[in-house]
């Protein structure tokens, strides 16, 4: 138990007020436990002690929803059902920080400035982080108590927050959803101009190479009806013509013979010599046998 | 080059010459003819209004300036007598001789015959150069506006595709923008409820996790 009372302790001294700020109004609380022997409560206003704090909601109970801002509630301090969060075009982005998304949802830490963050913050307490689950509930709720602070604000806080996650979330999903369906629109229409100008140009290919391939067709067929003209005119001109016949190419010039030494005058002093005398050496024929007749044997 | 061009390349010999009595004296005697006397003109034009597809080629010779001569007698003309019924039957060289006879009688040589069908042919040749040049052309604006076509469809898509890609990412980028949130959002609800849950038990912790995040998941359409 004592150990329990300075745990109170502790968080009565993390939850003490600022010098400045007001005291909430005067609600004594009970730290002692309840009366041997008794289910009630030393001090009744103190109402909710840990034991009795209900902490499951009746079912009757409506759940948590979103609360108004805080200048709406100091507006009107009855408007306590909290109204769901404002427009659903949010300006933050999907990678926005939490604290932004709720800060654009109007919500803002209660005026006794315990929300759920705070909470948070208490059971993540460095003396608390190491107690078990239930004993770091009590001492929040102790902390709650000191405070005054109903534990259904900080469970509409939390609501609220999540109500802001949920409707940041979907008004995220319907942009994503606008998105890929603008996205895909586009795509599309960009695939049907694509799809259509593809056709055209490809159309206009082909009647250009469907032109060429009939323009050389009829070239074809125009030879071919010429070479029939041609052959026609051909036989027409051949019943009374033939080509000229090649002339004969020019004999081949003959070879010239042995230089003939002119015809020296008549010299009686120069009388030639017998024939076999003046023949030179070479224009003797061949040594040998004479045409006279075979050689004879072993003249060699 | 044409068979006929070809054929009076080096001047001709005529075949049939044995006429000198009755004819024509100057058409008889002469039994050769030089090639300068088939030299043609060059065509009149590069380019020629009768379509390919003609099947006559009577069109073809008038825009080529060719003309019957005044005698009557082209190779048109003894074509048809060459091929008369009544010379029909008989052997090419007595329709060769009837015909020539037929020619001396009108006073009409041999070579002007000849020279009729060369210049025919020279029309004809022009013709199909014409028409060779005009495929050609044809074919060179046509391969030259299919390259400009298809730089044309090139860039188009590229911009296209360009677009597509850019709003392909963007819808990813924002889907796994979203997913991201819906992780953090998750751990965020995770955290109010264990908060919340110290205090309030089970079913009864207003704050839910999973199901609603799944209630809100966006359908992606289809590609």
């Amino acid at each position: 138990m004592s150990r329990f009372k300075e745990f109170t302790g502790r968080l009565r001294g993390m939850v003490r007020r600022s010098p400045g700020e007001p005291a909430p109004g005067a609600r004594p609380f009970n730290w002692d436990a309840p009366l041997e022997g008794s289910d009630e409560p030393r001090d009744p206003a103190a109402g909710l002690t840990v034991e009795t704090v209900p902490l499951r909601p009746a079912p009757s109970r409506p759940p948590a929803a979103p609360r108004a801002r805080p200048e709406e509630l100091r507006s009107s301090p009855e408007a306590r059902p909290p109204q769901e969060p404002r427009s659903p075009h949010w300006r933050a982005k999907a990678d926005a920080d939490f604290r932004s998304i709720y800060a654009e949802a109007g919500i803002t830490t209660p005026a006794h400035g315990y929300g759920v963050e705070k909470v948070s913050a208490m059971l993540a307490n460095a003396h608390l982080a190491s107690r078990p689950r239930d004993v770091r509930a009590t001492a929040a709720l102790a902390a709650l108590e000191a405070a005054q602070v109903p534990l259904r604000d900080v469970i509409d806080d939390a609501v609220l927050r999540h109500k802001a996650l949920a409707a940041f979330e979907a008004a995220k999903a319907l942009e994503l959803q606008a998105t890929w369906t603008r996205s895909r629109s586009r795509i599309e229409a960009l695939q049907e101009q694509v799809r259509v100008f593809l056709a055209a140009r490809n159309g206009e290919i082909d009647a250009l190479n469907r032109a060429v391939q009939a323009a050389r067709q009829q070239l074809a067929q125009l030879q071919a009806r010429k070479q029939r003209e041609e052959d026609r005119l051909l036989r027409v001109v051949t019943h009374f013509a033939a080509p000229r016949p090649i002339p004969a190419p020019p004999p081949p010039p003959m070879p010239r013979g042995a230089i003939v030494a002119p015809a020296l005058p008549a010299d009686p002093a120069l009388k030639p010599a017998p024939a076999e005398a003046v023949r030179p050496a070479a224009a003797l024929p061949p040594a040998g046998p004479g045409p006279g007749g075979p050689p004879k044997p072993g003249s060699s | 080059m044409s068979k006929i061009k070809e054929f009076v390349s080096k001047g001709v010999r005529l075949i049939v010459t044995d006429t000198e009595e009755g004819g024509h004296p100057e058409a008889a005697r002469e039994k050769e003819i030089p090639p300068e006397a088939f030299e043609t003109p060059p065509p009149r034009a590069a380019r020629s209004g009768v379509p390919a597809t003609v099947e006559d080629f009577a069109a073809v010779y008038q825009e080529a300036g060719i003309e019957l001569p005044p005698h009557g007698y082209g190779v048109d003309k003894v074509g048809e007598m060459l091929e008369s019924k009544r010379l029909a039957p008989l052997g090419r060289e007595v329709k060769a001789t009837a015909v020539l006879a037929a020619l001396e009688a009108a006073q009409v040589g041999v070579r002007d015959v000849i020279q009729d069908a060369v210049r025919r042919d020279g029309a004809l040749d022009a013709f199909e150069s014409a028409k060779e040049r005009e495929v050609q052309e044809l074919r060179e604006r046509s391969e030259g506006r299919v390259k400009t076509i298809k730089e044309e469809i090139e860039r188009f898509l590229r911009e296209k595709n360009a677009e597509i890609e850019g709003l392909k990412q963007a819808a990813e980028t924002a889907g796994q923008a979203f997913a991201q949130l819906q992780a953090r959002k998750h751990r965020e609800e995770e955290r109010l409820y264990d908060v919340v849950a110290h205090f309030v038990e089970g079913t009864d912790n207003p704050i839910t996790t999973a199901a609603s995040s799944r209630a809100t998941v966006p359908v992606k359409p289809r590609e």
